[in-house]
């Protein structure tokens, strides 16, 4: 087990490595920030200074060299626009980030696994239909407009919950809402489908057979073998869920990274583009690990060579 | 379980509701961006500038009521000839750390403004300041390298800022945590999410009644920022969108303010050798003004709520503001014998470049100008750019022949004028006859000679037409009942003086 | 999938198998109204012109923001409203259908094809190749997908090709794993043992006895990837990314059309319920597919 984990580790490295090489290059490609940051009528001796405080008079091997260097030493540069270190505007944000992304989890699986089994369950029957229409509902709408109609009617109408930043749990209400929309949708459409698949099998049949509780089948011995495929959807949405910040942070004025990020894009902002992107493969790649080692706890089948 | 989690956030939500209600002192302010900086010679945007004044005060300051330039720091001016300045300072006034306002901190304050290094934002500004040095403890002597007419607009830029404190901590870390002589001192600030301002007890003037305590939260979703106002989380929402003036209008709890910008929405039409157009030929560029139908632009998109530029790019209340100009009229007809005469009978096709999510209804203005373009026969490919790479083409001069912008130079024809200046180096067009205009009236000392230049400069760029006259901007502030006295001006800026809340 | 596992190689007669699967669809009602709102997107986006009542580009500031024709204030021949450059709304969202089924459509081809290529290799062979492809879609699955879109539109500009490439190559590593996870779930099965051993090619093997058996996977989840690939292009709109006016992309249409959501809500809401019809039908059709194309379920 702590063999597979090390090796899943250094297995990550050329993974880093590619991210860094690929965040670098993106943000090159798209021109030098001087004329953006600097205001139009700064004059050339002032775009000279600039250009050299930030290194960007050197050929870009150069600059990449500087810059893997300086990420070993957990060094992302200053940030262009607010002279400071860009890893900890980024960690500055990171908190807010996270507590969004882990409500709107939470919510998608406390809210679609059991709708998919009870789905795959009562197959069907109105209560499959009604479910899966809802929750089809969720994945039919852009997030940006569920998430200013929610505000409309949740803030503005029924003045519930307020429209937007971050401070007492109500401010995340609507937020982590909205974010999980999708996740929702997804997860139980997930769950369904592999819950099919699993009812289907002899051992279910078999289990019955013995006399089990059906409620005993399917929540244990059926959900669990679902499980995998749920699992797998479960991390690979931590991506998705992280891209998703980005414009529910914007419509609900929540101090996030993905606001962050997306300012730093536009304004080639490369430091804190760089940071982000780095701290986001990050966490993914974590959660990751951690649900290739869950296979092992739910499936045993599955074992680590 | 679901009804749970609705119960207890409703009441969460009353709670907040309820506590907020209890301290109604505090005034929230919502605008587009967080600040970057809270020294104001560190930007010129003003969603910074806005925060930044709140603390730390500049010599002088426009006031948008009066339009002058007013004393703040500084009591009066005298030119001495008209390359030297003595400033007199107000007496007994001192930064909230202790350290007395005094000709130390301004000779320290202006020396900093004139450093481009330090203060690259301004270096245009103080570009005509050559030195400053302390007469006594209340009187600072500045000497020009030549004539300054905006001299006066300069010094309202100049902020004064602590010297010892300066000295300690440095640009950036003042810039973060600044201090200053203003009504409001730093209280905490939450990057991206809150600045917490409380009124300083021992500020030398009158300060805003009823404001013990004033946030500043950026939200950049139009949508958000409207109805943040109209639930009471926000008593003061810069850039509301043009499209909630209908519904505002009806709604007693808010008011809205509005003012006329200093920006001046134009189309470029590039008459550069690079890259070739038909743009290159004057008669195209008239015959494109007589083909968009400015006043419906204004009636429709935005309710009324934008100005007539009439053919110039001086607003009336600016020095050298032609009254025999008028907009280009609507002649589509007109248009198209122009385009004919010019070797065009069937129009062209041209790229048209807008930034898309910069200006209010930047697209929509795009595609209507597109659209009526068109109607003449010319057909425009119209690219949408994000602010960013807008920004970044505007640049590099990657945006010609034709593209959308919204200039807001500073409030003097000089600045306006030169930015079709053939060496500046974004302007559309590069025309002798026009530049000698604009360099005369950058230094004529004479008031009146100068209006007569910039009249004329006006005649001449409306007949030469380096740009589409589209309209003039009009800043859309709404605001809670019970603020009073707010007067925004027309670069953005919000200022406290006098406003009151109850 | 294990009932006939013992059997080597299930017989997959093409013909037979096809006209099964199609009668279980068409039994259901549900399949029958999604298909025919399939038919008419299909229909509009083929033949805009057809059914569009007014030109979709026709601009008449006087004209603008005028509510649906049912409607008080409504005017005849604009039966859904105008938007706020007085342009026809219904007719924008029948062209609009012709863009949006494009983008997503080709988008979902581009990262179908990789996907199961990449998935395929790595799950059937195992060892370098899955290694190699696995740290390839760890690479990119890590980086979130909205940065790394507005970052490479940002840069590249949103021309169609460029949107449709981008938002493609954004979704391969999900369809990978999905295909990847299947084939592991096939591989060890007797059956491909027993193809194996009377000496069928790798290509063979894959094409005739692991793609059938994953069929069900890959469907479903490219109905979902149809629906995400809308939803993309409309988050890029709302980000000033997606597709450039004047040409109408549902998204782009809600998007403009959110400023005036309070007063004038037919800008944004008519296109709002054309997605989310759309994308309700391509999610039941998968769902249904998939269970019609499951062999467990003949017994229903």
């Amino acid at each position: 087990m702590l063999r597979y984990i090390l090796r899943r580790l250094i297995l990550t490295i050329p993974v880093v490595f590619g991210i860094l090489v690929i965040s670098f290059m993106l943000t090159r490609l798209s021109g030098d920030p001087t004329d953006l940051i600097l205001p139009p009528d700064a004059p050339d001796s002032a775009r000279e200074a600039f250009r050299r405080t930030h290194g960007l008079d050197q050929p870009l091997p150069v600059q990449f060299v500087t810059f893997v260097g300086n990420v070993a030493r957990g060094d992302f540069g200053d940030s262009l626009r607010f002279h400071q270190p860009a890893l900890d505007l980024v960690l500055e944000r990171m908190g807010a980030t996270l507590e969004l992304a882990a409500a709107a989890m939470a919510i998608a699986i406390l809210a679609g696994i059991p709708i998919g089994v009870i789905a795959a369950y009562r197959r069907n029957t109105p209560v499959d239909i009604g479910v899966r229409g809802v929750s089809l509902l969720g994945q039919a709408m852009p997030s940006f407009y569920l998430a200013i109609l929610s505000i409309i009617v949740f803030s503005v109408w029924l003045r519930w919950f307020p429209s937007g930043g971050r401070g007492t749990w109500a401010h995340l209400v609507l937020p982590a809402t909205t974010l999980s929309f999708q996740l929702v949708a997804l997860l139980a459409r997930v769950t369904r489908s592999c819950m099919l698949d699993v009812l289907g099998q002899d051992y279910i049949r078999t289990a019955r057979a013995k006399g089990l509780g059906e409620r005993r089948v399917v929540w244990l011995h059926a959900l669990r073998n679902a499980f995998i495929p749920v699992l797998t959807v479960i991390g690979l949405q931590v991506g998705f869920l992280l891209g998703g910040v980005v414009v529910t942070e914007t419509v609900f004025s929540w101090p996030g990274v993905g606001r962050l990020a997306i300012q730093a894009i536009y304004a080639r902002d490369f430091p804190v583009v760089q940071a982000v992107v780095f701290l986001f493969a990050m966490i993914f790649v974590l959660v990751n690990l951690v649900v290739d080692l869950l296979y092992a706890a739910v499936d045993p089948r599955i074992g680590y060579k | 379980m679901p009804q749970r989690i609705l119960f207890g956030a409703a009441t969460a939500a009353l709670c907040s509701a309820l506590s907020t209600a209890a301290v109604a002192e505090t005034v929230t302010i919502a605008q587009n961006f967080d600040p970057q900086t809270l020294w104001p010679n560190g930007t010129t945007a003003s969603d910074n500038l806005n925060a930044g004044s709140a603390i730390v005060e500049s010599l002088f300051w426009q006031n948008p009521a009066t339009g002058e330039i007013e004393p703040l720091l500084a009591m009066d001016l005298e030119m001495v000839s008209p390359t030297e300045a003595i400033l007199t300072l107000r007496e007994g006034v001192s930064f909230t750390n202790g350290e007395p306002m005094d000709a130390d901190a301004v000779v320290h304050s202006v020396e900093v403004f004139m450093d481009e290094e330090q203060a690259p934002a301004y270096a245009r500004v103080s570009e005509l300041l050559e030195s400053v040095e302390k007469v006594d403890d209340l009187t600072v002597r500045i000497t020009l390298s030549d004539t300054y007419p905006a001299f006066e607009l300069a010094l309202s830029q100049i902020s004064v800022t602590p010297p010892a404190y300066w000295q300690e901590v440095g640009l950036e870390a003042f810039s973060q945590d600044p201090i200053g002589t203003g009504p409001f001192v730093l209280d905490s600030w939450v990057r991206d999410d809150r600045l917490t301002m409380s009124a300083n007890p021992d500020y030398w003037g009158e300060l805003p009644a009823g404001i013990d305590e004033l946030v500043w939260r950026p939200v950049p979703e139009d949508a958000a920022r409207l109805a943040g106002l109209q639930t009471g989380e926000f008593q003061i929402v810069k850039d509301l969108p043009v499209s909630a003036i209908p519904m505002l209008e009806t709604d007693d709890s808010v008011s809205l303010v509005t003012v006329p910008s200093y920006r001046i929405y134009q189309i470029g039409l590039s008459s550069h050798p690079e890259p070739v157009s038909p743009l290159q030929d004057v008669t195209v560029r008239q015959a494109l003004n007589y083909a968009i139908d400015k006043q419906a632009i204004i009636e429709s998109l935005f309710f009324g709520r934008a100005f007539a530029l009439n053919g110039q790019v001086l607003r009336e209340p600016q020095p050298g503001f032609n009254t025999d100009l008028e907009d280009y009229p609507y002649d589509p007809e007109k248009a198209r014998e122009l385009l004919a005469e010019a070797g065009y009978p069937d129009g062209f096709e041209i790229s048209f470049k807008c930034p898309s999510g910069r200006y209010a209804q930047d697209r929509e203005v795009c595609e209507a100008v597109a659209g009526m373009l068109a109607d003449v026969g010319v057909q425009t490919n119209l690219v949408l750019l994000e602010p960013g790479e807008f920004l970044r083409q505007l640049r590099t001069m990657e945006l010609a022949p034709m593209y959308y912008v919204g200039l807001a130079p500073q409030d003097d024809p000089g600045f306006q004028a030169s930015q079709y200046l053939s060496s500046w180096r974004y302007s559309p067009i590069a025309n002798a006859e026009m530049d000698a205009l604009i360099e005369a009236g950058a230094t004529e000392a004479d008031p009146e000679a100068r209006i007569q230049i910039y009249k004329d400069l006006m005649a001449l760029m409306h007949e030469q037409a380096p740009i589409i006259f589209l309209y003039g901007g009009v800043d859309v502030y709404g605001t809670a009942a019970g603020i009073s006295n707010l007067a925004p001006r027309g670069d953005g800026r919000v200022f406290f003086y006098g406003v009151s809340y109850e | 999938m294990s009932i006939d596992a013992a059997a080597p190689a299930p017989p997959r007669k093409s013909q037979s198998n096809t006209r099964i699967v199609l009668r279980r669809l068409f039994r259901k009602k549900t399949v029958v109204i999604c298909t025919v709102m399939l038919v008419i997107a299909v229909i509009c986006a083929l033949f805009p012109g057809l059914v569009a009542p007014q030109d979709p580009y026709d601009q008449s500031l006087l004209l603008r923001l005028k509510p649906p024709a049912f409607m008080e204030g409504g005017r005849e021949g604009y039966y859904l409203g105008t938007d706020h450059l007085g342009r026809d709304t219904l007719s924008r969202i029948i062209y609009g259908a012709r863009i949006t089924l494009l983008v997503s459509l080709l988008a979902v081809a581009v990262s179908t094809a990789i996907g199961i290529a990449a998935g395929l290799a790595a799950g059937y062979f195992g060892g370098k190749p899955d290694a190699v492809i696995l740290r390839l879609i760890d690479m990119q699955l890590s980086f979130p997908v909205i940065l790394l879109v507005i970052a490479v539109v940002a840069v590249v500009g949103p021309s169609l090709t460029n949107l449709i490439i981008i938002m493609g190559l954004s979704g391969w590593p999900r369809m990978a794993r999905i295909v990847r996870g299947s084939v592991l779930s096939v591989r060890g099965l007797e059956y491909i043992d027993a193809a194996r051993a009377i000496g069928a090619g790798h290509l063979r093997i894959m094409a005739y006895h692991i793609v059938p058996n994953i069929l069900s996977a890959i469907v479903v989840y490219a109905s979902f990837e149809l629906a995400r690939m809308i939803l993309l292009e409309a988050t890029l709109s709302f980000l000033g990314l997606g597709v450039q006016p004047p040409t109408p992309t549902w998204g782009g249409m809600i998007s403009d059309g959110r400023n005036y959501i309070s007063l004038s809500w037919w800008v944004s809401l008519f296109p709002g319920l054309a997605i989310g019809a759309v994308i309700l039908t391509f999610n039941i059709l998968g769902d249904e597919l998939r269970d019609a194309l499951d062999p467990q379920l003949n017994h229903e």
